[in-house]
């Protein structure tokens, strides 16, 4: 393992993560308060950590106040990313339908501010669910925006027509190698925490971060992903295995992001957080998880992000 | 984009037809073409004085009326995109249908700084009509869709008919408790949505807004509340008319 730099005497490997094109699009979610937000969030949201079989990787990027929504009430900014556009297509307004327009006061909204001459690609909202209202629907234009109000228990759901679409990069990523489980929780939540006031960026996975980081392929045919075992300790005896003797525990941490900048930077600010809270022999060393190139064509080379 | 700035010179002794200062009529015209354009009997440069307003920032085609134009009837008739903007008032069917068109507006959005007469908005389809002052009687009779709004009193049998589309008033009506639902009290985010976009309403190259009333009539709705009546049922109509709560 070639060691170029350190942070706080924690080594940095001299590799690159190597992530992916995605679909991606973002939404708004606001309520009457912060709390129906924030329910109404963690519904959509859900069991939605991997493409690999949720079909969808999807997060709060951030929470918004009053002045930054569009009705003027609390919410919460969703970033959704998923393989292609139909798929995308096909899950938002089915979330949306299910955890938005069912809980309280709610009302969901494009968070990417453009009509079809900036994002031709349209991602359903309220073009679909304004059938919920059996007719009773009220569509309205004001500005260059079409809105859908349909009757509902406490009022009415508000929703935005559609909302645009754009290319973002799913699969950056960083693994912290530690000597137990408790200093790669430690670095891991202090990365995650340091990351999550950065916007374009979600990290889908639970607490931001997985266990299970997995390589491309199976020995079963019917599997496109499996365990990693080059970073699984158990395994360190493999002739493949990039451990160490002494990593007891590795976390990988999963970054979507709208763009090359905005996945570089998170990667920076995230690394450099779980560094300075350990100490060298908790954390053991950063590295990334990539495929030789075969995955993607996006190459966060560890070096050159922390520079 | 163009705007075509139309100072009135004098008011006429009788009513006009002012249905062809219409942007789809003005659109691809001279000034000189303009200004030869009929007005009943009369050439548009008889009675307005057109100049042709070079916009830094052009946004949307827009005609700007300065003057009492009272006497002007189907002002904006069947506009569908860009603005109308009027300084100052103007006589009958605003906005409404042109010769035999079951259609009035279809989109684009009005704005009159004073007062209306009768029908205005009527069989209004799309967009959004904003009057500073009052208006007439039967205010957005057999309504499609669409938004009006109207800051001053309103004149006999609003919403005749109406469909669908909302009116936005400041003040409650007298309608008729067969054909208008009584006033339920309101909760959506839409009316912080509709109020922002016509405070927020850009014309072209510069922040428009609206005038002192509409502003003073959408802060106090936002500070009092919001009831909706709907109607007209009398034609299976589901119109909004949304008024201040306490009222």
């Amino acid at each position: 393992m070639t060691t170029p730099f350190q942070i706080n005497g924690i080594p940095i490997e001299a590799t690159f993560a190597e992530a992916f094109d995605m679909k991606a699009t973002r939404l708004i979610i606001t309520a009457d308060d912060a709390q129906w937000a924030r329910d109404a969030a963690a519904a959509m949201t859900g069991f939605g950590t991997s493409v690999i079989a949720c079909g969808i990787e999807i997060d709060v990027e951030k929470v918004l106040n009053e002045s930054e929504t569009p009705d003027g009430r609390p919410g919460v900014a969703i970033l959704a990313f998923a393989m292609s556009g139909s798929e995308l297509e096909k899950q938002i307004p089915r979330r949306a339908g299910q955890c938005v327009l069912t809980c309280p006061t709610t009302a969901i909204y494009a968070g990417l501010d453009g009509d079809k001459t900036v994002f031709p690609k349209r991602i359903p909202l309220g073009k679909t669910l304004r059938y919920f209202g059996d007719g009773h629907q009220i569509s309205k234009v004001l500005g260059d925006k079409r809105y859908w109000r349909i009757p509902v228990m406490d009022g009415e759901f508000v929703c935005e027509h559609d909302v645009g679409r754009i290319d973002g990069i799913g699969g950056g990523n960083f693994l912290l190698l530690a000597s137990s489980i408790a200093a790669a929780t430690k670095a891991c939540r202090a990365a995650v925490e340091a990351m999550r006031p950065l916007e374009g960026i979600i990290t889908p996975f639970p607490g931001g971060a997985t266990r299970s980081g997995s390589k491309v392929g199976s020995k079963y045919k019917t599997l496109f992903a499996s365990t990693n075992e080059a970073f699984c300790p158990a395994l360190n005896y493999l002739e493949s295995s990039l451990l160490n003797a002494d990593v007891n525990a590795v976390l990988e941490v999963v970054i979507d992001g709208v763009d090359f900048d905005s996945i570089s930077r998170a990667m920076k600010v995230g690394i450099h957080a779980a560094c300075e809270v350990s100490d060298p022999s908790g954390l053991l060393g950063v590295t990334a998880g990539n495929y030789g190139g075969k995955l993607g064509r996006h190459h966060f080379k560890l070096a050159e992000v922390l520079a | 984009m163009s705007t075509w700035k139309l100072e009135l010179r004098q008011p006429p002794p009788y009513d006009v037809d002012a249905s062809p200062i219409r942007l789809n009529v003005f659109r691809g015209l001279r000034q000189f073409e303009i200004e030869q354009l009929r007005l009943g009997s009369h050439e548009l440069a008889e009675w307005f004085r057109v100049t042709r307003v070079t916009q830094s920032h052009p946004s949307a085609d827009r005609i700007v009326l300065v003057g009492d134009l009272r006497r002007f009837n189907n002002v904006a008739s069947q506009h569908r995109q860009g603005e109308f903007i009027v300084e100052g008032s103007v006589g009958n069917g605003l906005g409404g249908p042109h010769g035999a068109s079951q259609i009035g507006m279809r989109g684009g959005f009005i704005h009159v700084h004073g007062d209306a007469g009768d029908y205005v908005g009527h069989r209004m389809r799309r967009g959004m009509l904003v009057v500073e002052g009052s208006v007439g009687a039967l205010l957005a009779s057999q309504m499609i869709a669409g938004t009006i709004v109207v800051a001053g009193t309103i004149g006999a049998h609003p919403a005749y008919c109406m469909r669908r589309g909302t009116l936005v008033l400041s003040q409650e009506l007298d309608l008729c408790s067969t054909r208008f639902t009584v006033a339920n009290p309101s909760f959506t985010p839409f009316h912080t949505l509709l109020a922002r976009a016509i405070r927020n309403r850009r014309g072209p190259g510069e922040r428009v807004g609206t005038g002192a009333r509409v502003s003073e009539m959408l802060n106090h709705l936002e500070s009092s509340g919001l009831c909706s009546r709907r109607g007209d049922l009398a034609v299976v109509g589901q119109g909004e008319i949304i008024l201040p709560a306490s009222s």
